[in-house]
């Protein structure tokens, strides 16, 4: 048993650990508060259980730590990680209690996850890991901690905008759609270095579940393409693989990825993976480049995106889409409903993203 | 609901008055311990096995009817999700449940 050779401690400032306020109940109390021998507020962890009792993981806490427990901005991994913990045996005999130095010492099957909340509506959405030697607390560069929350932000943004745009003819995902991957950092902890992430709370929650499960299912498939030789891939996800992948070079060499998003696994991607995504993105065909001309209707200002009609040679419509910073540039073109010349990237679908859009001047449409 | 075993074990299925841990409960807490906790959804499973490991890893799933007992609904103010299966006495608990999904424990 691991609390063997650990020293044992004295009851009392432990008290009884009969449960004040219960936090979490399965089979009987399993994590709850209790009040200890001097009569200050006890966090109890049920630890390990056989027929003969049970044993408790037990710290000190404020009557803010419940709060925080609640909010999901305290994990119970932090919540139980204390200067002064002890491990309660609790059974026919009666009480007795080990000093521990951390959760460290206690096996992983006897603690809770470290990103685990109270409340499963509070578990992050992803947490992202980056795995290098020697990132440790005060010893983790800035570059570092940017690149641990960039990317998967990225990647979340590139995956809910493929949802997005599977369900539209193009351009930019309404504002409801946008709301589901302005993100929330939800904790960062050294391990070596992670950040978790959560949907903001005001988001829509219905949206909200459907999306996700729908980003989940995607990313499993990303996944399944690294995992399986065999696999297909749409090229869009090799995207989102790539703002998760470590970069092949400097100090990180694995990242690690958990939670909701990839269910009940851990993934670990390494330098051969960003390799392998980077040189499938580079054998996918290039989007092909073209110019045209013609008068702009229909024009979707939320979704960024207009038809194109009149075009020269009775060319069919087509469907374009802009970025933000032509916003200004296609909306005059279309209240003047003046001829305009365009460049962009034309995608499989026959969608083309506007790179650069100039009105044409009467002498030169002439 | 969480199994430490695959199949499933008799002492996946133990409740609190099983191990005689039911003789200090009061309220609803007596009712309770005589059942065992239950998940309908597996994400809510998912999630306890997180707070608590030792659950784990498997999560199982049975097809439970009327024969089999009675399920309620046991919410708490923090879990909503909460349900309690009161097994008959005599039934075999553990050959009802078969694994669903498993959960990579780490630390």
């Amino acid at each position: 048993m691991w609390l063997d050779n650990l020293p044992q401690a004295s009851l009392d400032p432990l008290g009884q650990l009969r449960p004040d306020e219960i936090l979490f109940e399965f089979n009987g109390p399993k994590i709850f508060t209790s009040i200890g021998g001097f009569g200050q507020l006890l966090l109890c962890y049920e630890c390990d259980e056989d027929d003969e009792g049970s044993t408790y993981l037990v710290a000190p806490c404020g009557s803010r730590t419940v709060e925080h427990l609640d909010e999901g901005s305290v994990t119970v991994f932090e919540a139980l990680n204390q200067p002064w913990l002890w491990a309660v045996r609790r059974d026919h005999t009666g009480l007795r209690a080990w000093k521990l130095d951390s959760l460290d010492v206690v096996p992983a099957r006897n603690r809770p996850f470290r990103d685990a909340t109270l409340k499963p509506e509070s578990m992050p959405l992803l947490t992202y890991r980056l795995i290098g030697e020697g990132l440790a607390p005060g010893k983790v560069p800035a570059s570092v901690v940017a690149m641990a929350v960039t990317r998967p932000t990225l990647a979340i943004r590139r995956l809910m905008q493929i949802l997005g745009s599977r369900s539209a003819t193009g351009g930019r995902p309404d504002n409801a759609f946008r709301a589901l991957y302005d993100l929330e950092a939800q904790r960062f902890a050294y391990n070596s270095f992670e950040v978790s992430l959560r949907p903001p709370e005001q988001q829509q929650p219905e949206l909200g579940a459907s999306v996700y499960d729908a980003g989940a299912e995607a990313l499993k498939n990303a996944i399944s393409w690294l995992e399986e030789t065999d696999e297909t891939i749409e090229p869009a996800l090799l995207e989102v693989l790539d703002a998760l992948a470590p970069p092949v070079h400097g100090r990180i060499q694995k990242a690690e990825i958990r939670g909701a998003l990839v269910g009940t696994r851990r993934i670990t991607l390494d330098r051969e993976d960003t390799k392998r995504i980077r040189a499938a993105l580079k054998s996918q065909a290039a989007p092909e480049l073209i110019e045209t001309r013609g008068r702009i209707r229909e024009l979707d200002r939320d979704k960024r995106s207009f038809t194109l009609r009149e075009r020269p040679d009775s060319s069919p419509e087509l469907n374009c889409t802009y970025s933000d910073e032509l916003f200004d540039t296609v909306w005059e073109a279309f209240d003047a409903e003046v001829l305009v010349h365009l460049q962009g990237k034309l995608s499989t679908r026959g969608i083309l993203e506007v790179t650069a859009l100039e009105q044409v001047t009467r002498s030169a449409s002439n | 609901m969480g199994s430490t075993d695959d199949p499933v074990g008799p002492s996946n299925c133990k409740s609190q008055a099983d191990r005689n841990k039911a003789l200090d409960a009061d309220g609803l807490g007596a009712c309770t311990r005589h059942g065992l906790s239950v998940y309908l959804a597996e994400k809510h499973c998912q999630h306890a096995i997180t707070l608590l490991p030792r659950l784990g890893p498997f999560i199982v799933a049975a097809d439970l009817t009327p024969q089999h007992g009675v399920v309620m609904p046991t919410p708490s103010k923090r879990f909503p999700h909460h349900h309690t299966w009161w097994p008959p006495e005599g039934l075999t608990r553990h050959t009802l449940f078969a694994k669903v999904s498993e959960v990579q424990i780490c630390g």
